[in-house]
């Protein structure tokens, strides 16, 4: 009993902060952006701008939910959602922090620790691509569509990439578990040391699946209007802006849990603050590319993803599978 | 394949040098930029040192207007209370600021260097009405020159 | 039993989604419902690791895959549905496919394989089980179908290379 009581708070909570984190993601992300192009940002609403988001959600709470004449009601109605759901469900297996004891209970900072998380991790953000491809076909228009194939090859061609190379980490660590996966690291070292070629590599692969620029070809402004997302307006808009940011985040705490030693780090601040400042100078990285790279041409990406990337993670697979099992 | 990895590097430093330079922009209603004086923005009618009006109404302005903005009507001063500084003066006194282009024919053309643009630029309102500034409006500039 | 009745249900109506749904993308959305409704019945069943993988390969990637190619190819098309060309055939293939489904059921509670009748082995289902048996007792298996699987996307890179330039004169030639 407690424990189920437990587990809703715990998920309740986990969709608080995800949603909190998203707007204040969004804000940063803004405000940086300005910093970097050597302008203000946001800084109108509430002190600093700190209320910004707060006026975006009610104007897009606010706004007409149109859709087009012509258009899949179900689908187009059912995408957004589908998008929003695998956004959030990621998070349910990232330990956010050691385990805690309050009450005389032993806390796990995450909602579930199945012994295959990471793969549940990738199983889930490999569902995001349906919200986008459906949002896209759903639309009738053609910039939608476009955008919707677009982010389907995309995010197929280079989550292969992304496998690969988390597969060397979990080699390594011997356990699929993220909460191990981290314990692995306190006794061995953060894995970035011995794995920094899949951490690149992830963290690359990483930008093209939350579809931000450089590889933003699904919502290539200056030539698909806005993609996939061209007619959603209002709620069913936020709903896809909202999963683009807590998949960057998603992206950014896995990435911390698997190559940065997780909630890890000297003891003089609590281990939640370490994975949140870990998360936090990662997603900074995320703005400071998107500030400075122009995006991707289609077929330099595609050949990029397969030619670049998925031969090196392979070769570093490899490498590790023989360093790993003792041939080398 | 360095080099592109040499050149990313450098984009990324130039980004993140950009942090720390001074902006471009400034939080404009508590900021404002100073404008040359020579900027044209809104008219006004000046006075001389005694408080008298400068315009004569001679109409110059109003018929070198290219826009058609301006409309001055004159008449002969009062007798009694000195609002000018001769006989002549303009009873009423208009520019419609919508019409107006700014060019500044009018301060050119002014006899008595009476009608002058000044630099204040914060032109709008809710209403086509409130945009034509009468005479008491363009006695009273914000901004004087 | 109460969730295996819901998730049978829900796959079968995915199942039948697929064969019945007159926009492709509708088939497609079907048959992905019925993939998860099976992933769902692998975790109860405690082969987790058959269950995430059933989402990640099939879910994740195949149906992608096929909505890319079925959104590229339907794109704006609205066409009826083409007569049919051998009549009752629908019919046919429901009967047969269900006395396909008694047949094997009526099969596997008669004689239960060897796996089933001595209990669920060890670790089974989940990372380091699964690795036994693929790299274990059903290593030529796996090998085997590696083979197949390579040649067949050899075979599809072979077919479509393009058309060399001296070929391409010949060809011409001929047809000349």
């Amino acid at each position: 009993m407690i424990s189920t009581i437990l587990l809703i708070v715990k998920i309740l909570v986990l969709i608080g902060i995800l949603m909190t984190g998203f707007a204040y993601t969004m804000l940063v992300e803004r405000r940086f952006l300005g910093f970097f192009q050597l302008r203000l940002g946001p800084n109108r609403v509430g002190p600093g701008g700190l209320l910004q988001p707060l006026a975006d959600g009610l104007k897009m709470a606010l706004k007409e939910d149109l859709m087009p004449t012509g258009a899949d009601p179900m689908i187009y109605r059912i995408a957004p959602v589908l998008s929003l759901f695998a956004a959030l469900s990621v998070d349910a297996v990232i330990p956010f922090g050691a385990p805690i004891h309050l009450f005389g209970q032993t806390i796990n900072l995450d909602i579930a620790n199945p012994s295959i998380g990471l793969l549940i991790a990738f199983a889930f953000s490999s569902l995001g691509i349906y919200g986008i491809v459906l949002g896209g076909w759903a639309s009738q228009n053609k910039y939608s569509l476009l955008g919707g194939i677009r982010a389907s090859a995309q995010m197929i061609s280079y989550e292969l990439a992304m496998g690969l190379s988390v597969l060397g980490v979990l080699m390594m660590a011997g356990t699929a578990n993220l909460e191990r996966i981290v314990f692995a690291q306190q006794a061995r070292g953060w894995f970035v040391i011995p794995q920094i070629v899949p951490f690149v590599i992830y963290f690359i692969t990483a930008i093209a699946e939350t579809n931000r620029t450089p590889f933003d070809l699904p919502e290539a402004e200056s030539e698909l209007v806005a993609g996939y997302h061209t007619e959603y307006s209002g709620i069913r808009f936020a709903m896809y802006i909202i999963a683009e940011y807590i998949n960057m985040l998603t992206v950014s705490g896995l990435a911390v849990t698997l190559f940065l030693g997780g909630w890890l780090g000297p003891s003089f601040l609590p281990p939640i603050l370490w994975f949140v400042i870990k998360v936090a100078i990662l997603v900074f990285v995320f703005i400071w590319i998107r500030a400075t790279f122009p995006r991707f041409r289609y077929d330099k990406l595609m050949s990029f993803g397969w030619k670049v990337l998925l031969p090196i993670s392979f070769l570093y697979f490899l490498g590790t599978a023989a360093f790993v099992s003792g041939i080398l | 394949m360095f080099d592109g990895v040499k050149a990313m590097t450098k984009g990324l430093g130039v980004t993140f040098k950009a942090l720390f330079e001074p902006r471009d922009t400034i939080s404009y209603p508590e900021k404002r930029r100073e404008y040359s004086p020579r900027f044209r923005g809104k008219h006004m009618l000046a006075k001389d040192a005694d408080g008298h009006e400068l315009c004569v109404g001679c109409g110059l302005c109003e018929a070198v207007c290219p826009a058609h903005a301006i409309r001055v009507v004159a008449a002969a001063a009062p007798e009694g209370k000195p609002v000018s500084w001769t006989n002549r003066y303009s009873v009423d006194y208009e520019v419609d600021l919508i019409r107006c282009i700014f060019c500044g024919m009018c301060e050119e053309a002014c006899p008595t260097n009476a009608v002058r643009l000044t630099p204040f630029n914060e032109l709008a309102a809710s209403n086509r009405l409130d945009m034509i500034a009468d005479k008491e409006e363009l006695l009273h500039p914000p901004v004087k020159k | 039993m109460t969730p295996f009745v819901i998730l049978a249900i829900l796959a079968i109506i995915g199942a039948l989604g697929v064969v019945v749904a007159k926009q492709p993308v509708h088939s497609a959305l079907f048959l992905v419902g019925n993939i998860l409704s099976l992933a769902v019945l692998y975790l109860l069943l405690s082969a987790e690791f058959l269950a995430v993988a059933q989402v990640i390969v099939y879910a994740g990637a195949i149906m992608v895959l096929f909505l890319f190619v079925v959104t590229l190819l339907t794109a704006g098309k609205e066409e009826g549905e083409p007569k049919e060309q051998l009549g009752g055939q629908r019919w046919l293939a429901g009967v047969l496919s269900l006395a396909v489904g008694i047949a094997l059921a009526v099969l596997a509670i008669r004689r239960p394989g060897p796996r089933i009748v001595s209990g669920l082995p060890r670790n089974f289902g989940n990372l380091h089980g699964m690795g036994l048996i693929l790299w274990g007792p059903d290593f030529l298996y796996l090998v085997g179908i590696a083979i197949m699987l390579l040649t067949a996307g050899l075979g599809v890179l072979v077919l479509n290379r393009p058309v060399r330039r001296k070929d391409a004169r010949s060809q011409r030639r001929n047809e000349a």
